[in-house]
């Protein structure tokens, strides 16, 4: 049973093999904190959300924390806001915990390999990880597995660009972090992270489309600005990249993978291609592909790590 | 095992349970309905007895008569074949005579493999009988005479020698014989067959044609009964031992001069055909030929001397497992040596051509089965169980075929409630099993890449380069490589074509990467990992597994709140948000760079004397140290400075005319 892990910002998402069907589970990364009383209780009772109990207050986590923020009118408190773990805040990282134990199924045997992403802008090479990083990874061990840490643009490569033996640029639009990674023949080469805020902008997005629902007023706005930002992060992106020399290994033309919340808005593909080129990349463009599934792309390119790295370790452990 | 196949697991183990509860309710409320003592109906299939399985065939057939099979020529064609074929009178039509009635009607098909049971009788029709009844039914009424005597010629057969019957229930298997036409009644027949002559009247005919047999009314006594009818003797209503000769059943494979074609010429053109399909005659007690002999005055003098009582069939009892047959006590009964012919083949058999005639009654072989019946009046040393259950493939119930004695029943009803209980247990526990074969059977046919192996064959050795050569091929380490040769040397991971049709939105393929050889090693890939990286496998969604009692330790920080109040000129009177100073604010930046507000500033924007509408009457008394705005406003006017603080002792505003009014309706009391 392998396991492909994606701690995003918004939201945790696991996908897994189990017996041939792919599973997979989900959670909001947030809570909600509420004062321990009778009515609160009989509340959460009656719509059968997950609470715990934390001295006199009473913690609500994952989706029902957002569904009883909208119904007492309370704000829900990201776990990982602009993608850090919090500071000083051990509450918050029990709650991660259990987030993480939620979403991540209790490992049929020891050594099951689980692939995980973590919000853009960690360094991932196990000499320079952050204590954060660690601190995730020794989540996922708890539970039995193997922990590999990969990037999303890897994971979007391997869950999308298959048919191009896993080569070409992986593009992870998150809530807060975009992560452009180079990768030839499912190796990363290069990655380029920029903090885009890009969850603001879906945000906004849905209110202008809720808004121009009512009004019959176009987006032509958050198009426009959506336009620019993706634009400035491919500028950016383009420049690291050149500049690191990694673009020279992969062929061309090049194909393209995105992922991301973002990606589900309407006309994505056009607002992206033209972005691409108002960016200038010094690559020809063979085919770009944004994820059918956005949601579960980076959790099943982790699975799919996750299994080849299985069998890799058979073949080395008959070896 | 899969969620998917747990929650099958229970499901199907949750229907067995509940399958077998309300079973044992339905079978405890039986047996309450029945009685402590009685047996619960039981439905039983009785197989051939020594695995002897016997089908008689009669009517428009060369050479009809019962004959002994196996199960693999256990059907009609392989009957037919044996038995010579048709006559030139066949229709083609072929009534099956199965558990006393006629069940099926076919046509025969000589390709086809039409299925048989054991004890099965099959009835061809004529088709001059057909067409001459049919006539007579949809005839004239002026022109009916004739056409009834062209129905009773018809009706007699083209064998002047006699016509051919069928007995049902008379032995373990169909008993076929011929008879002359002026015995064909039936009261010469249950004469020559050495029973009571009441037993005529319970005897129930099966006429040749389907039109006779839709007759409800009863074949009268006296009648003749056409040629090719089946007699349905009532069951175990035959003395056995009272049984004279009866022919044997045919033990050849194939019927020597049968046709290839199934469809034999008329009579008496092979020489083989005429030999075959004459029937032994019955043998008389006393080695008479009944089928010449004066029947009705020598056989009731020789086996029936006094008439008996009219017969009725009376139900079986605990005691008594066959019908007992009221006769003249007073005569003892002759217990006969067993004569049926029953014994398996052996040698040469008996009955190779049809004027070979059993003379002797002791040369008859010896019945396997001699089941003397219980005649009231017998000496019971006299009385035999019977060894074997009937022959005939019956779904038998208690009251019929209840072989138990009573003693036996008494106690074999717990047993037989227990036999039930485990079969409706196991029964129960099939049909879970069939509904879990039926799941995994359709998993595998919605997915048939389970029944593929192998996730282990896509290792990263499917192109025979590992990946850590591909990476060490491709390391950065020489300017020259990487700027000369923009195409990677490393072969790249390739992938079967298959993958390449099955993906969702094709991908244009780079040119360089074209070269996957999908026949140098076609399985290396499995088909699941292939639909895995298409995106072609469904997902299946599952709650996340959050432990029921959780226990925080710590303290919740409380998150920050930024608060952005909206211009005054847009603040809504009704709402809960004031504004924080007088002054307009655009947003938090211009409040940020304001400096904040004395509280008493606050409390002064608070107790500003608003338009509070007409008074209001109130009813209670208010609390030590409750204040409002009014009250407050009333008291900074009684002393003269609008900034004085409030205190709790605050004077309480005089009461208002309709308090005072209600106080004097209520007496003085509030």
């Amino acid at each position: 049973m392998s396991v492909g892990l994606d701690l995003g910002t918004t939201e945790f998402r696991s996908l897994r093999d189990s017996g041939g069907d792919l599973v997979a589970r989900r959670c909001r990364a947030s809570y909600l904190v509420v004062r321990d009383t009778t009515g609160h209780r009989r509340l959460l009772e009656n719509t059968q959300s997950r609470f715990g109990v934390c001295g006199d207050d009473l913690v609500i986590f994952g989706d029902d924390a957002t569904d009883c923020g909208q119904m007492l009118d309370l704000p829900v408190v990201p776990l990982l806001h602009e993608g850090r773990l919090p500071v000083g805040d051990p509450v918050a990282r029990q709650i991660l915990a259990l987030m993480v134990e939620a979403v991540l199924p209790a490992a049929a045997q020891q050594g099951v390999i689980c692939c995980l992403t973590v919000p853009g802008g960690y360094e991932l090479e196990n000499d320079s990880q952050s204590l954060d990083v660690r601190y995730l990874k020794q989540l996922v061990a708890l539970r039995g597995y193997t922990p590999q840490l990969i990037s999303s643009g890897l994971a979007v490569v391997l869950a999308e660009l298959s048919c191009a033996a896993f080569t070409g640029l992986g593009i992870s639009l998150g809530a807060t972090n975009c992560e452009v990674s180079v990768i030839h023949c499912g190796r990363e080469l290069a990655r380029f992270t920029v903090g885009s805020r890009l969850g603001e902008f879906a945000d906004q997005y849905s209110a202008q489309s809720r808004a121009a629902d009512e009004t019959g007023m176009a987006g032509n706005v958050w198009e426009r600005n959506l336009t620019r930002i993706l634009t400035s992060i491919f500028s950016e992106a383009r420049e690291a990249l050149v500049s690191e020399g990694s673009l020279r290994l992969i062929q061309q033309p090049t194909s393209i993978a995105c992922t991301g919340g973002i990606t589900m808005a309407e006309g994505f593909s056009r607002l992206f291609e033209r972005a691409w080129n108002q960016a200038g990349w010094p690559l020809r463009l063979g085919h770009s592909r944004i994820a059918t599934n956005p949601r579960f792309c980076v959790a099943r390119g982790g699975l799919i790590r996750a299994i080849l790295e299985g069998h890799a370790n058979k073949d080395r452990r008959v070896a | 095992m899969s969620m998917h196949d747990r929650s099958s697991i229970r499901w199907a183990s949750r229907l067995a349970c509940w399958l077998g509860i309300v079973l044992v309710a339905v079978i405890s409320a039986d047996a309450q309905a029945q009685g402590v003592g009685s047996n619960a109906k039981v439905i039983t299939w009785n197989p051939a007895p020594n695995g002897e399985i016997f089908v008689g065939i009669l009517g428009e057939i060369e050479k009809p008569g019962v004959y002994r099979l196996d199960s693999a020529s256990l059907n009609l064609q392989s009957v037919i074949r044996r038995s010579g074929g048709f006559r030139t009178e066949a229709s083609g039509t072929i009534r099956i005579v199965r558990q006393d009635r006629v069940v099926e009607s076919i046509f025969f098909s000589p390709n086809a493999n039409t299925p048989l049971l054991a004890g099965d009788l099959l009835v061809v029709e004529s088709k001059r009988a057909q067409a001459a009844i049919s006539k007579m039914y949809s005839a004239d009424p002026s022109l009916l005479p004739m056409y009834a005597r062209a129905a009773e010629v018809a009706l007699k057969g083209n064998d002047p020698t006699g016509i051919q019957l069928a007995f049902v229930n008379v032995l373990d298997r169909p008993v076929i014989v011929k008879v002359k036409h002026e015995n064909a009644r039936l009261s010469h027949v249950v004469q020559m067959l050495a029973q009571p002559i009441e037993l005529a009247q319970a005897v129930r005919v099966i006429g040749p044609d389907r039109l006779l047999s839709q007759s409800a009314t009863p074949h009268p006594v006296q009648e003749t009964i056409p040629d090719g009818s089946v007699l349905v003797f009532p069951r175990n209503a035959i003395n056995r031992g009272k049984l004279p000769s009866l022919p044997i059943p045919y033990e050849s494979e194939i019927a020597t001069g049968a046709i290839p074609s199934l469809i034999g010429g008329p009579s008496g053109q092979s020489p083989e055909l005429r030999n075959v399909g004459q029937l032994p005659p019955i043998i008389a007690r006393d080695g008479q030929d009944l089928r010449y002999a004066q029947p009705p005055a020598s056989l009731e003098q020789a086996t029936i001397p006094t008439p008996a009582p009219a017969f009725r069939p009376e139900p079986s009892t605990p005691n008594n497992d066959r019908l007992e047959i009221p006769g003249p006590p007073q005569i003892p009964v002759v217990s006969t040596p067993p004569r049926i012919a029953n014994l398996p083949f052996s040698g040469q058999p008996r009955i190779t051509s049809s004027s070979q005639m059993t003379t002797e009654l002791d040369a008859a072989p010896a019945a396997p089965a001699p089941e003397a019946i219980d005649v009231p009046g017998a000496p019971s040393e006299r009385v035999s169980k019977p060894k074997s259950k009937p022959f005939r493939p019956a779904i038998e119930s208690d009251d019929l075929d209840e072989e138990a004695p009573a003693s036996e029943s008494a106690t074999g009803s717990p047993l037989s409630s227990t036999l039930m209980l485990g079969m409706l247990v196991a029964v129960g526990l099939l049909i879970g099993l069939a509904l879990l074969t039926r799941r995994q059977l359709e998993r595998h046919a919605a997915n048939p890449s389970k029944r593929t192996p192998a996730p282990q064959e896509f290792s990263r050795n499917r192109n025979e380069v590992e990946p850590e050569e591909i990476a060490a091929s491709d390391e950065i380490d020489g300017e020259r490589e990487i700027s000369s040769t923009p195409q990677p040397e490393a072969t790249p991971i390739r992938q079967p074509d298959m993958a390449l049709t099955t993906q969702p939105a094709p991908m244009q393929m780079p040119p360089s990467q074209t070269s996957w050889d999908s026949s140098a090693n076609p399985d290396l890939l499995s088909a699941w990992f292939e639909q895995l990286l298409a995106n072609q496998l469904p997902i299946f969604d599952e709650h996340p597994d959050f432990p029921a009692q959780v226990s925080l330790q710590g303290r919740i920080v409380p998150p920050p709140i930024f608060r952005v109040d909206p211009p005054a000129s847009k603040a809504l009177v009704q709402g809960p948000h004031f504004p924080l100073a007088s002054q307009a604010s655009a947003g938090h930046d211009e409040v940020a760079s304001q400096s904040p507000p004395e509280t008493s500033q606050i409390i002064d924007e608070f107790d500003v004397p608003h338009d509070m509408g007409p008074a209001r009457p109130h009813f209670m008394r208010r609390r030590p140290g409750e204040k409002t705005i009014a009250a407050a406003a009333a008291a900074r006017a009684k002393s003269g400075s609008p900034s004085a603080p409030i205190t709790s002792t605050e004077t309480k505003p005089s009461m208002t005319p309709v308090t005072d009014a209600l106080r004097h309706l209520q007496g003085g009391q509030s």
